[in-house]
């Protein structure tokens, strides 16, 4: 009998190729410490990984969405580590999971006490006035919001496949049509926003990619790296957070259904948010095919701050792939490394 | 006896069948089916349908009538749910809720005041500075302690939250240059084991207020220079498009 079952055992490991069992997924590898906790939120530091050349720390914002290791994505394929290597030095400010606590946050608390906090401790720990925010999706649209409250915390700001304008064509914009969508009714029956109903609307941006990502792992399965950066991808786009329902809300109804932000009447905590503040340098990060962000709701923002160092680059990717990208260490990154470092004290 | 040697005979015969070969000539025949022209058609097609489907108003319509009755079902069952906790006399969510919000605005205020102090530290170097001599040497084995303890070297943990500035105070304190320079001191005093000394260098070399004298002229000089090293930049990312960039500085100017 004991035969017979090693036999069945066999045979069903069989059944995985070697080539797809491959190592785990190694996502979030470049060095760093966790410099500071608040509430759910954990600063990490990532120091320069050989001699410092920029005074102006980083800061990079991620979205309250998935979570923030996709900029730390793997060895060779990592944003951060491509700064870091370039001798910045670069925090991340990670959003933690929110709980019962985080229930009544709204965006101001994200904004003013957890974001402005990091930047404050930032601040007093590297005796600079000022750090470099650079924001990913909707970590982009809190450093614009932070910076148009606080500008004079903000050395430069750098925005990465954000949106600006939400009356461009979108399907994400479609689907929160005030007519289409009770964001009120939603955060009042579940709170923070449940990771199977962000995770089952951002699948149906592309329905059939679901499929196709399988005949792709197939495909390539023999391919240098393929299978270890596919599992990596999965591994992040399926470790969702819950989104803070008030912060949820507000996000929703302001920018989405109102776009308030570009009308510049959106309130944090009675403060208008004027993107005619932001007199830093600005960069925009865009994507071609980008199936969440349109390039033209971006682009809005060369109109809407009130600097003249505003600075737009596209590329020939897709939203996630300006973070996790194979072209990113050669072509993607080293634009926006170098935009950072001339404009660091 | 018997069984043992049918057993062998089974186990042979399964560790010569190779399901995941099978398996292989299955989906290779498929995965080669997928790359013909036929399939990729059916696929384009099959794109644009469902494209057309999630953005179809009347499918938007009823996927939000759903939605929406979902959840209020959802709140109902929480009424439920919370009534009879009550009913049991135990904490319900919202108890919790307040609770934390009772924390949250302790916490603001003691933020506050910390924030208040320091205030109070920077509007007063001079007279401080005899009486920080004392403390600080109190402080420095107190920090040293948990540096070991802790990897946080680079940066003293802080477990009580600095908030934002109160706009209205903070922003004389900030705009006045003579009263921001001892306050930088002041941290660096704090740390000054654990801090570069470059570092230290580099910050009082720093300028105070950097943008406050000439904010235009400043962004004007350095959005010529953007346009100027727009070109360089954008020259990696001509592999893909650039010009955005251009046109970006451009309709600024």
């Amino acid at each position: 009998m004991l035969k017979i079952a090693e036999a069945v055992r066999e045979a069903a490991s069989r059944i995985v190729p070697a080539e797809l069992r491959g190592p785990e997924a190694s996502t979030g590898r470049t060095p760093h410490e966790v410099v500071r906790t608040h509430g759910p939120t954990r600063l990490l530091y990532y120091p320069p990984a050989g001699e410092r050349q920029h005074k102006t720390p980083v800061l990079f914002i991620y979205s309250l969405i998935n979570k923030y290791y996709i900029l730390d994505f793997m060895p060779g394929r990592s944003i951060i580590e491509h700064f870091t290597q370039q001798g910045h030095a670069c925090y991340v400010i990670d959003w933690g999971v929110p709980g019962v606590a985080e229930a009544r946050k709204t965006l101001a608390d994200y904004l003013l006490t957890y974001l402005g906090g990091a930047i404050k401790h930032i601040c007093r720990a590297e005796q600079v006035d000022a750090v470099t925010l650079f924001g990913y999706c909707m970590g982009g649209m809190m450093g614009l919001m932070y910076t148009a409250l606080r500008p004079e915390r903000v050395q430069a700001l750098a925005t990465l496949a954000t949106p600006v304008d939400f009356e461009v064509e979108g399907l994400l914009n479609t689907w929160t049509r005030t007519d289409l969508f009770n964001v009120d009714a939603l955060v009042d029956a579940y709170g923070h926003i449940p990771t199977w109903l962000l995770e089952a609307g951002f699948r149906m941006l592309s329905p059939l990619s679901n499929l196709t990502k399988w005949r792709d792992l197939w495909q390539n399965r023999e391919r240098d790296g393929f299978v270890e950066t596919w599992r990596a991808m999965e591994t992040w786009s399926s470790d969702n957070v819950p989104f803070p329902g008030e912060v949820y809300r507000q996000y929703i109804r302001d920018c989405y259904q109102h776009n308030l932000l570009m009308k510049g009447e959106m309130m944090i905590d009675g403060e208008r948010v004027d993107l005619q503040r932001i007199t830093c340098p600005v960069l925009s990060v865009l994507a071609e095919r980008d199936h969440i962000v349109p390039v033209e709701s971006g682009e809005k923002i060369v109109d809407l701050v009130g600097t003249e160092d505003v600075t737009v680059m596209t590329f020939k990717t897709g939203h996630i792939g300006l973070s996790t990208s194979g072209k990113g260490p050669t072509v993607i990154w080293p634009p926006m490394s170098r935009w950072v470092a001339e404009r660091s004290a | 006896m018997n069984t043992e040697s049918n057993g062998d005979q089974l186990s042979g015969a399964m560790s010569n069948f190779n399901p995941f070969a099978q398996w292989m000539k299955g989906i290779n025949g498929l995965t080669a089916g997928a790359q013909s022209p036929v399939f990729k058609e059916w696929e384009r097609w099959l794109t644009g349908q469902m494209d057309r489907l999630i953005r179809n108003e009347l499918f938007l319509g009823q996927m939000s009538k759903s939605l929406e009755s979902s959840f209020m079902l959802k709140q109902q069952v929480d009424r439920w749910v919370d009534s009879s906790i009550k009913a049991m006399r135990l904490p319900g969510l919202k108890d919790i809720e307040d609770l934390h919000g009772r924390l949250d605005s302790l916490e603001r205020r003691i933020d506050r005041l910390t924030d208040a102090v320091e205030g109070l530290e920077r509007r007063v170097p001079k007279a401080a500075e005899p009486a920080k001599a004392a403390p600080a040497k109190k402080a420095a084995p107190a920090k040293k302690a948990p540096t070991k303890a802790a990897p946080a070297e680079v940066i003293p943990p802080e477990t009580v939250t600095a908030l934002e500035d109160e706009p209205a105070k903070a922003a004389p304190a900030k705009r006045t240059p003579a009263k921001r320079a001892p306050a930088k001191k002041a941290p660096a005093k704090k740390a000054p084991a654990k801090k570069a000394p470059a570092k230290n260098a580099a910050s009082d070399a720093l300028p105070t207020s950097r943008r406050a004298p000439s904010k235009a002229s400043a962004s004007k000089t350095s959005a010529k220079a953007t346009a100027s090293k727009a070109a360089p930049a954008a020259k990696p990312a001509e592999q893909t498009t650039s010009p955005t960039t251009v046109e970006g500085s451009a309709a600024k100017e």
